[in-house]
């Protein structure tokens, strides 16, 4: 029973996507549909970043702190990368990268517990800082890579860090220890603390851990685009602002899949509007207004739903206690 | 602790974009030049040492070394300040906004410069009046790059700046004519079912004269834009290239060209990316306006087949203009246009070609110092529109690589 509703569960989370696939199906059957594999391979390749990024982000928003210099963090440490590329090559790169993210990462997260302000300024800061310093490592230097260190954006590496990276957001969200405390912290502090939960441990943990995640990304993002352009003041974010949207396509969904599969879905669907608006020819200065969109009518959606469940919660109280009464009155 | 803590951040930050501004050593000395004419001082202007020029200070906008057109502006624009015996002042805008530019020219102007060469591109119609205005108050010379011709300006900023004896001029590229030929090169090369990558449209006079060429370029070839993305969220980045690049393919499999208008150096890596990866490097060309770094492999692996850009030299027009007003000679009485010339390279071997000496230096110290009147009484107002006009890849390989 517990596996039927877990496939249940699934097919409702897909909806999503294949209604999107089908609505634009239906405006350019010949992409959608007489690709073969081509449209769907290109959807689920393009999005991967989006999705990498988004499962970083969400551990500081399960603890409270809605950080968009996760982008900046990312294009800083994709600069990083093409230096440590002409330093030594493609191995150098990879592992240089993951060890200057879980550096940086770790200074980051420092700061902003020490700070221990859960507000977006603190992001839009650090987004200032890191952007800063990527323009300075990229000054008078080239920040291309080769056709050799491109090798993780093909198949199946792609696919591999996808999964692995899934892998361990599944794991640390859902069977970890530090998975349950974020999620406390971020759903009632005084709670938490009182149950001797240290709250700055797991903020510290949670900034970690999504700097981590910046740094897988920008490895494949870098794979993906061969080189990196440096973004002064808030320019990244863009980048950021869609994999946000993921994060709410995910609570969306919610009910029907885990959060990590949510996010990803969120992602696959962001991907087929982006290719969808550019195959119907649609002004592409406009597509960030459409997922924007896109994105307040599932947040209505949700809103709406969410305010009727607990209207019904609420009358089914209502008339639970009048019965009581009623009961009480007529025995006594 | 936590107040403290926050004003370290903001000392970090504050510490990070003055080392952006420092970069490039913009308020070093200006080094000492040869064969010295003999001036008076201008107002404002200091003898410059045992060089006999008069030492003005040079005010530019610094947007780093981002990419491949910005380090050769800032390159050669360092070189002309220091040839001329002026001292550079650089500011970096913290932003790409127009209220950002202004800002950072107050910055500027606060720091007595006596000239100052404004990027007419990153103000705008919105922000030119008031960028005028502010150089107008301050007593500051000023000239525009990267805009378009005098008379398109607006009527705000030439209302204010063509009677001035403060402004230099303004140095336009043709940008119609840059994308009308990007686009007989893909003709050229059997390339008529086209893809667009450009500036978003409030972008205006360098998206409407892009467009303008594109069009003429459709009615003379047959051409035919399937698809456009001006979106600066996917164009700014190399990622968003190769993502709009597939996006196209998937989309429209009969596309056998591309042009990029606009944010070539932010997208060309993922463009050409894509395009391998696809194995379309055969059938598929591109053509670009503005040249990208690591231009040489894109041009190499035959998908670059035409770009215009190298037009980095409309700073170093200004100062010369400064330098010769400073020294008491101008060149000119008022502001007018002059046409920046692109570098047009309209093939993959010409492309390669240029790579070998694109790190060059366009004027060097001692025709730099001929452009100035104290030193040379015959460069006139007409050989400097000549020098303006001429600047082109057989300019260069002319004046350098002759033997």
């Amino acid at each position: 029973m517990a596996i039927l509703n877990k496939v249940k569960g699934i097919l409702f989370g897909l909806i999503l996507p294949i209604i999107v696939y089908a609505f634009f199906s239906i405006l350019r059957p010949a992409v959608f549909l007489g690709s073969g594999f081509g449209t769907i391979y290109t959807v689920l390749v393009q999005s991967i970043t989006t999705c990498i990024l988004a499962w970083g982000m969400y551990y500081s928003m399960t603890v409270g702190a809605l950080d968009f210099s996760i982008a900046a963090e990312m294009i800083l440490y994709e600069i990083m990368a093409t230096i440590y590329y002409q330093m030594g090559g493609f191995w150098l790169m990879v592992v240089l990268t993951m060890v200057s993210a879980f550096v940086v990462g770790a200074v980051k997260a420092l700061i902003k517990e020490l700070i221990a302000v859960k507000s977006m300024v603190v992001g839009l800061g650090l987004t200032y800082v890191l952007a800063s310093l990527g323009e300075v490592l990229s000054t008078n230097r080239s920040t291309v890579i080769g056709g050799d260190a491109t090798i993780l954006a093909g198949a199946p590496y792609n696919f591999i860090i996808l999964i692995g990276t899934g892998i361990i957001m599944w794991f640390l969200l859902n069977k970890s220890r530090f998975g349950a405390q974020a999620r406390a912290v971020g759903g009632n502090l005084a709670l938490a603390k009182a149950a001797g939960i240290k709250d700055h441990v797991v903020g510290f943990k949670a900034s970690l851990v999504g700097s981590v995640f910046a740094g897988i990304a920008a490895i494949f993002t870098l794979s993906r685009g061969a080189g990196v352009t440096a973004q002064t003041g808030l320019t990244s974010m863009g980048s950021a602002f869609s994999s946000l949207m993921c994060v709410f396509i995910s609570m969306f969904i919610g009910k029907f899949v885990n959060t990590t599969a949510g996010i990803y879905i969120g992602a696959v669907s962001m991907s087929i509007i982006s290719i969808g608006l550019v195959s119907i020819g649609f002004d592409s200065e406009l597509n960030s207004t459409v997922t924007s969109a896109f994105l307040l009518v599932l947040m209505t959606y949700t809103i709406i739903t969410g305010a009727r469940s607990a209207d019904k919660v609420r009358r089914e109280v209502a008339a639970a206690r009048i019965r009581k009464d009623k009961n009480t009155g007529s025995n006594s | 602790m936590k107040k403290l803590l926050a004003l370290l951040l903001a000392l970090i930050m504050v510490l990070s974009l003055a080392a952006c501004g420092q970069e490039g050593g913009g308020t070093q000395e200006p080094d000492n030049t040869e064969d010295p004419g003999t001036s008076e001082p201008d107002e404002g202007g200091d003898e410059g040492g045992d060089t006999g020029l008069v030492n003005f200070r040079m005010g530019y906008f610094d947007t780093g070394s981002q990419d491949g057109t910005s380090t050769p502006l800032r390159n050669n624009l360092v070189a002309a300040i220091e040839s001329l015996g002026a001292t550079g002042v650089p500011v970096q805008p913290a932003e790409s906004t127009s209220d950002a530019y202004l800002d950072a020219l107050d910055t500027l102007l606060s720091q007595d410069v006596d000239a100052v060469a404004l990027p007419w591109v990153s103000f705008m119609y919105a922000g030119s009046p008031a960028a005028v205005k502010k150089c107008e108050d301050a007593g500051v010379y000023y000239g525009f790059y990267w805009g378009p011709a005098m008379e398109d300006l607006g009527e705000d900023t030439l209302s204010i700046c063509q009677d001035s004896e403060l402004f230099l001029g303004c140095f336009y590229q043709n940008e119609t004519d840059a994308a009308y030929s990007a686009m007989e090169t893909l003709h050229n090369y059997g390339c008529d079912q086209i893809g667009y990558i450009g500036l978003a449209a409030s972008n205006e006079m360098q998206e409407n004269s892009r467009d303008y060429g594109c069009q003429l370029a459709i009615e003379d070839f047959g051409m035919e834009i399937l698809v456009e993305q001006r979106d600066t969220n996917v164009t700014l980045t190399a990622e968003g290239g190769a993502t709009t690049v597939e996006n196209f393919l998937t989309a429209y499999p009969e596309m056998d060209g591309l042009i990029i208008a606009g944010n070539t150096q932010f997208v060309m890596p993922g463009v050409h990316q894509a395009i391998t990866a696809a194995g379309r490097e055969d059938d598929f060309k591109v053509a670009a306006i503005d040249f990208p770094d690591d231009m040489a492999t894109y041009a190499e692996s035959g998908v670059l087949v035409y770009d215009s850009g190298g037009h980095v030299t409309g700073p170093v027009y200004l100062t010369i203009l400064a330098a010769n007003i400073m020294n008491g000679t101008p060149l000119a009485e008022g502001g007018q246009s002059y046409n920046q010339q692109y570098i047009k390279l309209t093939s993959s071997e010409e492309i390669m070609g240029w790579m070998e000496i694109e790190d060059e230096i366009v004027y060097n110290t001692d025709e730099l110092l001929q452009c100035l009147q104290v030193n040379n009484p015959d460069f006139d107002l007409d050989a400097f529109v000549e020098m303006v006009e001429s600047y082109s890849y057989s300019d260069i390989m002319e004046r350098h690589h002759s033997e």
